[in-house]
């Protein structure tokens, strides 16, 4: 046996498998990125709080370890933790942070949209109604001044 | 300081005393640690850590795939190796190595062994543009020394000498 069969012979039972965990690096990829960026987000927002991992781990009811973890980049978090992360920190996380964004903002629409329908009311009572039925005459000639240029066409 | 196979027989790297993984392991998992990134650059008065953090995030996915690529094509891994300086370039034997690839600021140090061998020491962020204007290169320096050191002492001299050591 040769200096490299016997040195090959060796390695094959030390071997560390590096080349695996790069590839399992690389089939990994879009979730690990995810994880990078929730990360990313996490340690921005602490930042801007003035918080340590430490704070966020007592607020997360977890051990620093766990924080230390998340901000790693490298978890595959489960939604209780994205969620946690979520609603603590304020931040995007999960899709449910847009939608119920967007429903507050469609609270809001609706109290605006009763305001000025409140307020239309009102006005239409002091003006005895007289714009609104002036527009809406105009509106209702132009619509069949249009109709018979069409049909003479 | 042990030798592991990391890459068939082609790609080495040191496994040091105190540390869990191999130098590439060990790096590997450090840039691509967003927490350690932050912490890094932090320390290194980096203006913009978080695009800071995405650059080397995204270095370390250039090195995963040049890797894989040339292990895939059966290339040699002299393609991602160049002379760490010039005067190591005329060295037939053991010559100083750094890992690059364009517009990424990650290296990897080697020694080589052959044409086709390499034996990495270990690898930084690239801060300064000479390596001992930085702790952390500068300390590369000195690993690199030692390895050659190491390997001579163990009288690797050519590469069956190298394969000689790693089987004892």
């Amino acid at each position: 046996m040769t200096n490299k069969e016997k040195f090959l012979a060796l390695v094959a039972k030390e071997t560390p498998n590096s080349l695996e965990k790069n590839k399992v690096r690389i089939k990994n990829r879009a979730m690990l990125r995810e994880s990078q960026q929730i990360a990313i987000k996490v340690l921005k927002k602490l930042d801007d709080l003035g918080w340590s991992q430490k704070d966020l781990a007592k607020e997360m009811d977890v051990a620093p370890q766990q924080v230390t973890k998340i901000v790693s980049g490298k978890e595959n978090l489960t939604i209780e933790t994205q969620l946690k992360l979520q609603n603590i920190l304020d931040i995007p996380v999960l899709a449910s942070y847009y939608e119920n964004k967007g429903n507050e903002s469609g609270q809001w629409v609706l109290i605006i949209d009763k305001k000025v329908e409140r307020f239309a009311t009102a006005t239409n009572l002091v003006m005895g109604g007289y714009k609104s039925e002036t527009i809406s005459k105009k509106v209702e000639r132009q619509f069949y001044k249009k109709e018979s240029y069409q049909m003479a066409g | 300081m042990e030798i592991v196979p990391i890459f068939e027989e082609k790609l080495f790297s040191f496994h040091y005393e105190n540390e869990r993984d191999n130098e590439f392991d060990r790096l590997m998992e450090l840039w691509t640690d967003a927490g350690f990134l932050q912490g890094y650059a932090k320390k290194n008065s980096i203006k913009n850590v978080y695009g800071f953090i995405e650059d080397i995030l995204q270095n370390a996915e250039e090195i995963q795939d040049y890797l894989d690529n040339l292990n895939q094509n059966k290339s040699p891994y002299g393609f991602y190796f160049e002379p760490l300086q010039e005067s190591e370039r005329k060295k037939q034997i053991l010559s100083f190595q750094k890992g690059k690839i364009k517009k990424n600021q990650l290296r990897l140090y080697a020694i080589k062994i052959d044409d086709d061998c390499f034996v990495i020491t270990g690898g930084a962020i690239k801060m300064s543009q000479r390596m001992d204007e930085h702790p952390d290169t500068a300390k590369e320096l000195v690993k690199l020394n030692d390895a050659r050191k190491y390997l001579k002492t163990n009288g690797v001299t050519d590469i069956d000498s190298f394969y000689e050591l790693l089987s004892e």
